[in-house]
């Protein structure tokens, strides 16, 4: 799309009231910010300080007193990364088979799949955990990361995307006497980055930020995960002091921050593709 | 989910493969059921099969640790005379409806001030700022937010009352703590509806932008009678996707209000919760889980029928 | 031996040096603690619960008072009965150290059939942390032998607003630390004596709620509804008293205010008053290691064990009066904390029963509610008590 700037009144108007937005939206967390890097005592002045004076660590420091930061996340890493990488392992496997290959009840197993898009996981939920209960895996990172390796949408995203590639490439593998396990692995996921990393994007955030399943599985602090580990940090008698609590949360918040101005780019259109062609 | 797409997909699947010999047939039948078979069995297990059990479930009475006693449709019989199943439907659905308004509405001014030039600073300042708390989890939103709106030592109180404006108190006022919730969701994920709605915009050809302006259309004409008709697509999917979002609203609540006060951000799946997991009546809870999958899917049937009939397609 | 208790990771870090020094004496006992950090006492039940659906049965499991009565009533619990004879000795010289009242709550409370199942053992009860720098900056005297009444409290709570426009105390809907202080200390409480009844709407409770929602309309404490951080609104001159039981040494050590502040006893209307709540040790019907569970609990009675906890932090105040009046407990503390174990004398248990998370869930509720002037106080409060009412 083409336009030309102009520099009317309207148009300045216009930055100014989109500056004031944008300067809404990230205060609460330049608050969060600054707050945790602030001396226990100096938190929480009105009017707020926006930057600190003097700098201090020093609630950061005192996050592991109170729960187990560095094993939570390395927790919340393993069933992210567990999650993304062997959920698209299993999508791409199924996607190839209803895309390219025929067997009886292909159409029928894929729309029965994608019937159940739209199924709540707090239908699921109960008997999921009567289902790990009996086998034997509640308070474990495995009830976390085994049912997210059936991932419906990825599965139909990726057929879809599988369907757009032409088929004169694999037929042309074929006859060099390709399997499919090669066409697979060594034609079709190549060019199918930008779903497979729009998928990756997706699924890692939604585990990483997933706070209703550890909530149902998990109860020992040691097998937590990063989101639900924060909210225990409000629990215990009087809670945690806030300080401590905020240096936990920026400590949850930085990373993300830092890969997204990193791949902003790959973040943003992710959600575009997901959104614009599911 | 545009409409070029899907006749596509649709035609590759009826395509025959090349060279169907017998022999060929098998190995290819083979090699499918080998590739599905882990989706397969994770599908049996995660989503068909508890969906089946959930339903059985919703016919007893059980507390998990006893065993179970059939009791027929009493469950859905205590459902349709629980006043509070009955308000936490209602606030869940004035949720839904509040969330779907506030992110369509502020989705679209944002998308239409932003799709212009602009200087690359405050393009990329905008958007980061407005979708970067879409990445958070709300785990952490929650928990920031309960301070920011303290009545008394939060930021919000303090600005109000810079322009002389008495906070009231949030989450202990029945009238406003739902519309805080409202705000802090918006705050959250309006970066998500944003993103798709811009790109949406920016599928919209500038030729028929320009085409209309030409013929004399002034900026409202051409948004209401171009933009929004070639747009509608992702309008629609993006109503869709927050009102399902909305409908299963419940970290804010579970973490923030514990669904008060007065049951007044009792959401559906917060009452779900409470019945399942903290008093343990599993079979109530299953009944109330169909109840939401059954909303879910009545909005999904209505959006495919709404589609087809209001839907521009290109 | 599977050990299951409620702490946040700084208790489970002191819990952690207890469990090795019990390993030094005990080598052949394989002790395997579990901390679960909860918000109170009725989520704790709860996930233990949910636990043992989930088929892991713990030989030992740590329950405050409003878990106990829920535990023994499921009969997951072994009667303690054979083996307090065992070990009488231990059992006599125990007894004889801690409060009297919590021997007898222990079998009036914590059993549903007569039967013991449960030792008890440190508690918590609520007092005042008052801020000495403020008191001192209004001209506020605070009462030397801690008797106070609730308008005198209040007007302290006048002249501190006009000189230092901080707050007198937190206005929260606590069940614990909030709700029954007030309630207590004007003979009054949630439920009656035997929990069987609820007593939440009597003229003392309306009074106790009507008179909280005045220091909130007047300015003398802050609005409810949102989430701040007392300690740190005291050390920045804010907060002039906030309410706890042993817990807020901790953070009072973080912010140095130790020194600062001194414990004095909640103010009165008809008489003393505070909640008490206390940990207790029972045995599961269902434990492989029962002589060892007991081993472990003749463990957590000694003295030794005791004055170890007090010594290395912990948030709960020693059941035993000897440690609890011992330098252990006092150093590094406010002043005057033995008053926390003074006031086991002359505090009213927790009322929690079977249905506790849905009681505490209706009484902190309404409270809420009376507080922030949503609901008329009588009407709410009778309100509340119909429906405590059907949850006993």
């Amino acid at each position: 799309m083409k336009m030309k700037r102009r520099l009317s009144t309207g148009s300045l108007l216009l930055d100014l009231v989109l500056l004031i937005v944008a300067i809404i939206m990230v205060a609460p967390l330049v608050w969060l910010i600054s707050s945790s890097l602030s001396d226990p005592a100096d938190a929480f002045s009105l009017p707020p300080t926006w930057i600190p004076n003097p700098l201090s660590l020093q609630n950061f420091k005192d996050v592991p007193g109170l729960i187990p930061f560095g094993q939570m996340a390395l927790n919340s890493l393993v069933v992210a990364t567990v999650s993304t990488v062997g959920s698209l392992f299993v999508s791409v496997l199924a996607a190839y088979a209803f895309s390219r290959l025929s067997f009886r009840g292909n159409r029928v197993i894929f729309v029965g799949m994608l019937s159940a898009l739209m199924v709540p996981v707090q239908l699921t939920i109960i008997p999921v955990f009567v289902l790990f209960r009996n086998l034997d895996v509640v308070d474990t990172l495995t009830a976390l990361w085994l049912p997210a390796l059936i991932n419906v949408f990825a599965i139909f995203f990726l057929r879809q995307y599988f369907n757009s590639i032409p088929r004169e490439l694999d037929d042309a593998a074929t006859i060099d006497g390709a399997g499919h396990l090669w066409i697979l692995f060594r034609i079709l996921v190549p060019l199918s980055g930008p779903a497979l990393s729009a998928l990756a994007i997706l699924t890692f955030e939604a585990s990483w930020n997933n706070y209703f399943g550890p909530l149902i599985f998990i109860s020992s602090p040691e097998n937590m995960t990063l989101p639900l580990g924060l909210v225990t940090l409000q629990g215990g008698q009087g809670g945690s002091p806030a300080v401590v609590v905020f240096a936990a949360i920026t400590l949850v918040v930085l990373p993300v921050l830092i890969l997204f101005l990193l791949f902003q780019r790959a973040f943003v259109e992710s959600i575009a593709t997901a959104g614009i062609r599911g | 989910m545009t409409a070029a797409s899907a006749p596509q997909v649709l035609a590759a699947g009826e395509q025959q493969p090349a060279k169907p010999t017998s022999v060929h047939h098998k190995r290819q039948a083979l090699y499918g059921y080998a590739f599905i078979s882990p989706a397969v069995v994770l599908f049996v297990a995660f989503i068909a099969g508890p969906m089946v059990f959930a339903i059985g479930l919703s016919f007893v009475a059980w507390d998990l640790l006893t065993p179970s006693q059939f009791v027929g449709l009493d469950n859905f019989a205590r459902l349709v005379n629980d006043p509070l199943f009955g308000k936490a439907f209602g606030t869940t659905f004035v949720f839904a409806f509040a969330s779907v308004v506030t992110h369509i509405v502020g989705g679209l001014l944002l998308a239409l001030a932003a799709n212009r030039v602009m200087t690359r600073a405050l393009s990329y300042f905008l958007r980061t700022a407005v979708f970067f708390p879409f990445l958070i989890s709300w785990a952490a939103v929650a928990l920031l937010w309960k301070y920011i709106l303290d009545p008394t030592f939060g930021l919000v109180a303090y600005y109000l009352s810079k322009i002389g404006i008495t906070a009231p108190s949030w989450f202990s006022d029945p009238s406003w703590s739902l519309p805080a919730i409202v705000g802090i969701d918006f705050w959250h994920t309006i970066g998500f509806t944003f993103v798709i709605l811009l790109a949406g915009l920016q599928t919209v050809p500038s030729t028929l932008v320009e085409a209309a302006r030409t013929d004399g259309a002034n900026t409202w004409q051409v948004f209401w009678h171009v933009t929004l008709p070639m747009m509608s697509p992702t309008v629609f999917f993006a109503t869709v996707i927050t009102f399902i979002g909305a409908f299963q609203i419940f970290e804010p609540m579970q973490i923030i209000t514990g669904g008060g006060p007065d049951n007044s951000t009792m959401s559906i799946v917060m009452y779900l919760y409470q019945n399942g997991f903290q008093s343990f009546q599993v079979g109530y809870a299953s009944a109330i889980a169909i109840v939401v999958f059954a909303v879910i899917m009545g909005v999904t049937i209505l959006q495919f029928c709404f589609s087809r009939r209001w839907v521009h397609e290109q | 031996m599977k050990f299951v208790y409620m702490g946040d990771a700084e208790q489970q870090a002191q819990f952690k040096q207890l469990f090795a020094e019990f390993n030094k004496k005990h080598p052949n006992i394989k002790l395997e603690p579990q901390g679960i950090p909860s918000n109170n006492w009725a989520t704790f039940a709860n996930t233990v619960s949910t636990r043992i659906a989930g088929g892991q049965v713990p030989d030992i499991i740590q329950i405050a008072t409003e878990g106990q009565r829920i535990f023994a009533s499921k009969n997951l619990l072994e009667p303690l009965e054979s083996y307090l004879e065992k070990d009488q000795d231990l059992v006599d010289d125990y007894f004889n150290d801690i409060d009297p009242n919590l021997v007898k709550w222990n079998t009036e409370y914590a059993s549903h059939d007569g039967k013991t199942y449960y030792i008890p053992g440190g508690f918590n009860t609520v007092c005042l942390y008052v801020s000495k720098e403020i008191f001192d900056r209004a001209g506020v005297e605070i009462p030397a032998d801690g008797a106070w009444t609730w308008d005198q409290f209040r007007a302290a709570g006048e002249q501190i607003k006009a000189k230092t426009g901080a707050f007198l105390i937190p206005a929260g809907s606590g069940y614990f630390t909030d709700v029954m202080p007030w309630l207590t200390t004007n003979g009054a409480s949630t439920l009656n004596e035997g929990w069987t009844q609820a007593a939440f709407a009597s003229p003392e409770a309306i009074e106790a709620a009507t008179f909280v929602k005045g220091l909130i309309d007047d300015g003398l404490a802050p609005k409810p509804g949102g989430q701040f951080d007392a300690p740190t609104q005291m050390s920045k001159g804010k907060l002039a008293t906030l309410a706890g039981g042993r817990w807020p040494v901790i953070d009072l050590r973080r912010l140095k205010l130790v020194d600062k502040t001194v414990v004095v006893p909640w103010p009165t209307n008809k008489g003393n008053g505070s909640p008490i709540g206390w940990d207790a040790w029972p045995i599961t019907k269902v434990s492989k290691n029962k002589a060892a569970a007991w081993t472990f609990i003749t463990f957590l009675m000694s003295k030794d064990a005791a004055t170890y906890f007090a010594r290395i932090g912990g948030t709960i105040v020693p059941a035993r009066r000897s440690v609890a009046d011992s330098p252990d407990f006092l150093d590094n503390a406010p002043e005057h904390s033995e008053r926390l174990s003074d006031a086991a004398s002359y505090a009213t248990p927790i009322p929690a029963p079977d249905r506790g998370s849905e009681t505490q869930k209706v009484i902190e509720e309404a409270w809420l509610k009376v507080l922030s002037g949503n609901g008329d106080p009588t009407q709410t409060l009778q309100e509340a008590n119909a429906k405590l009412g059907t949850l006993l």
